[in-house]
């Protein structure tokens, strides 16, 4: 009996080993032991940048980000990260993780109390980082340090505001995007531009209508309170509850009046964009929506929307919004993720995920300040006939107001499916 | 013997009938993942996809998918191996106790497997971070574990508990030591229980997700995630290549389990 408690053991202990081996081979790059990264990151924020550099040449850094579009990964993993390790001898690890799991993952990994974290840069925005910077999970101030941050169109209020919140150095603009519905430009020429035209195209053709229940959807929403509660100005400047009950009235209202004529009846909606371009393609629906302007671009190539659909933005105004990266209180590595902030900044980066054939995610850069031959280039890639124009986006775009909008719209919205009745 | 066994009738028209239905049920579904994971684009009111590709294929062996198709076949082989080499001696044990703690302990073992994994998974969250392999396959390779173990336990448990303690007895009394009644009394016994449990375990972590991202906090790229994960984006082409990878050891993990079960009767071939 105790020679074979002695094999198992022994079996299990080398398998442990074994495997433990084969992780710390790909994590072996924690420069600094110390569970808070803050200290580190103020240290490096005083450093000449070369130096900089010089601290995160041969580490690894682990970025948490969502992985749920080829398109995305295939920039990050494929033009991204070759060139980190090229120029820096850096390794970039991208893993899964967005929003509430980002921040339940360091909350956990604070509670643990144990040392540095596993990431040392997350993808970011909005209510994310309004939660992350409540519970003191970000390090910083870091951003104002990058070298490319001398391009950034600091003017835009869409760029340097994230959802009315102060970036503060504590997340470094990476992109951003804009609203926009999406028609068939052959069963449906001539889309409806404004919410009052929509209303009337939904009663006019019901069944034929949805939006989904995360994150397009609520921003669809909101882009409605804008339109119907008085424009954005109503709602800038920090929550109020008396300016939110005005606008939750305005925006039951047009719904309740059009439920009706919503798909099946408005009792169910998509979970998701993938959903809802599903039912667009499928022909179930006659209008999709995305986050993102060009997104159409990206997904007629990757076959998941037909040729003909085309992008659109209503006259009422659309939401436009920015997304970050910022460095966790437990980064293993900061200077690492500094210099892969700087290079996902740089006009080169910029200009290769604006490209439609890559990822057409907007350039967070003022495009005239930006020096040759990006400034050029920028210039050409405007001129894309699939594209919807940039002064048209920059007409209609409206930018984002307190995340607590979006959590109460989000929330009435589900009671209002279920039938609590009307908030 | 002989006697027992009812003389062979025909088979009524609507066994017929079923089986045709239970083929049909199974092969479809399988077959319009086939067409999915070669179709360029395949669209209402099109029966079948107007063009075909073999880009979803290609991404297994150049892309994420056969990265995380290797992962999750690593994983569930050193979950199926350590979790049976910890189980054998687990389910030995309890199935010497007495009675009422004989059921308490089997309660105890089988508690991992009845609770949700979520409730599972955030304390094993909490124990992996603590020990510093969360994020790590290590991590995720424990937390598959411990499902694992209750299962392939409660299998031994139940098979030592049926066979009894006369043959090892007997061994002991001729003087076989503790190794050598494993070796060739024990082991012998349950030759295709093992199989078995190593192919249930393979599969428990084969299917594993809540653990996997609870754990692995996005890390460790198992197959399953990264199906989800595709559904989710809409990528329905890539999606239906994992699934069928997904379903194919399955299938052959399940043929294995067959196999083990006719080998000791534990299962009406």
């Amino acid at each position: 009996m105790a020679v074979l408690k002695r094999t198992i053991a022994a079996v299990a202990v080398s398998l442990v080993a074994a495997s433990l081996l084969a992780a710390c081979g790909r994590d072996a790059s924690h420069p600094s032991p110390g569970s808070d990264a803050n200290a580190e990151v103020a240290e490096l924020a005083a450093l000449p940048w070369d130096s900089l550099v010089a601290r995160a040449r041969g580490t690894t850094v682990t970025w948490r980000k969502w992985r749920g579009d080829p398109a995305i990964n295939a920039f990050v993993d494929g033009w991204v990260a070759p060139r980190l390790r090229e120029r820096y001898d850096i390794t970039l690890e991208a893993v899964e993780g967005q929003g509430a799991e980002l921040v339940n993952q360091l909350v956990l990994e604070r509670e643990a109390g144990r040392g540095r974290g596993t990431a040392s840069l997350v993808w970011i925005n909005g209510e994310t980082f309004a939660q992350l910077r409540a519970e003191s999970l970000l390090a910083g101030p870091w951003s104002g340090v990058l070298p490319s941050s001398a391009y950034v169109d600091s003017a835009s209020p869409i760029i340097s505001r994230d959802f009315e919140q102060d970036p503060a150095g504590f997340e470094s603009p990476w992109g951003t995007v804009q609203f926009a519905l999406i028609h068939d430009s052959v069963r449906m020429p001539e889309p409806p531009r404004t919410f009052d035209e929509l209303a009337a195209w939904i009663r006019a053709h019901p069944g034929r209508f949805t939006h989904d229940q995360a994150f397009s959807g609520v921003t669809f929403l909101k882009m409605l309170m804008y339109a119907k509660g008085g424009g954005v100005e109503a709602f800038a400047g920090g929550f109020g509850d008396e300016r939110y009950a005005r606008g939750r009235t305005a925006v039951f209202g047009w719904l309740d009046s059009l439920r009706g004529a919503f798909w099946r009846g408005g009792a169910t909606y998509p979970p998701d964009v993938a959903a809802m371009h599903r039912l667009f393609a499928n022909g179930e629906i006659d209008l999709s929506m995305s986050n993102n302007q060009h997104d159409v671009v990206n997904k007629i190539r990757q076959g998941v929307l037909p040729p003909t659909a085309r992008a659109f933005v209503l006259r009422d105004g659309t939401i436009a919004n920015t997304h970050y990266v910022g460095i966790p209180f437990n980064a293993p590595n900061p200077a690492g993720a500094m210099v892969v902030a700087d290079l996902l900044l740089s006009p080169e980066a910029q200009l290769e995920k604006l490209k439609p054939e890559v990822w057409a995610d907007g350039t967070v850069l003022d495009v005239t300040r930006v020096p040759e031959p990006w400034r050029a280039q920028f210039a050409a890639l405007a001129d894309d006939p699939r594209a919807i124009p940039r002064d048209t986006l920059a007409r209609y775009a409206r930018p984002e107001v307190s995340p607590r909008y979006h959590e109460r719209l989000q929330a009435d919205w589900r009671a209002w499916v279920r039938g609590d009745g009307a908030p | 013997m002989r006697a027992n066994i009812p003389p062979r009738r025909a088979r009524p028209a609507w066994t017929w009938a079923a089986l045709v239905a239970l083929t049909l049920s199974t092969l479809l579904p399988l077959a319009v993942l086939v067409l999915q994971s070669l179709a360029t684009s395949w669209r209402w009111p099109l029966l079948l996809p107007d063009d075909y590709t073999a880009a979803g294929w290609r991404t297994v062996a150049s892309g994420a998918l056969g990265r995380s198709a290797l992962t999750s076949a690593l994983l569930a082989m050193a979950t199926a191996l350590a979790s049976v080499l910890a189980a054998l001696p687990i389910g030995r044990s309890l199935a010497t106790l007495r009675a009422p703690w004989r059921h308490v302990a089997a309660a105890l073992v089988f508690l991992p497997v009845a609770a949700p994994p979520i409730a599972l998974g955030a304390g094993l969250q909490v124990a992996t971070l603590q020990l510093g392999v969360a994020g790590s396959a290590v991590g995720v390779w424990l937390a598959h574990c411990v499902p694992a173990i209750g299962y392939a336990a409660l299998l031994f448990m139940g098979v030592f508990g049926a066979r009894g303690r006369d043959d090892e007895e007997a061994a002991r009394s001729l003087g076989a030591s503790g190794l050598q009644v494993w070796w060739h009394v024990l082991l012998p016994s349950v030759r295709g229980v093992i199989v078995e449990a190593l192919a249930i375990c393979f599969l428990i972590s084969w299917a594993q997700v809540a653990l996997t991202l609870l754990i692995g906090g996005g890390a460790v790229r198992a197959l399953p995630i990264e199906v989800l994960a595709l559904v989710r984006a809409g990528q329905d082409r890539d999606a239906a290549v994992g699934a069928l990878l997904l379903v194919v050891p399955a299938m052959l993990a399940l043929s294995a389990l067959r196999f083990g079960a006719r080998r000791t009767d534990a299962l009406p071939a």
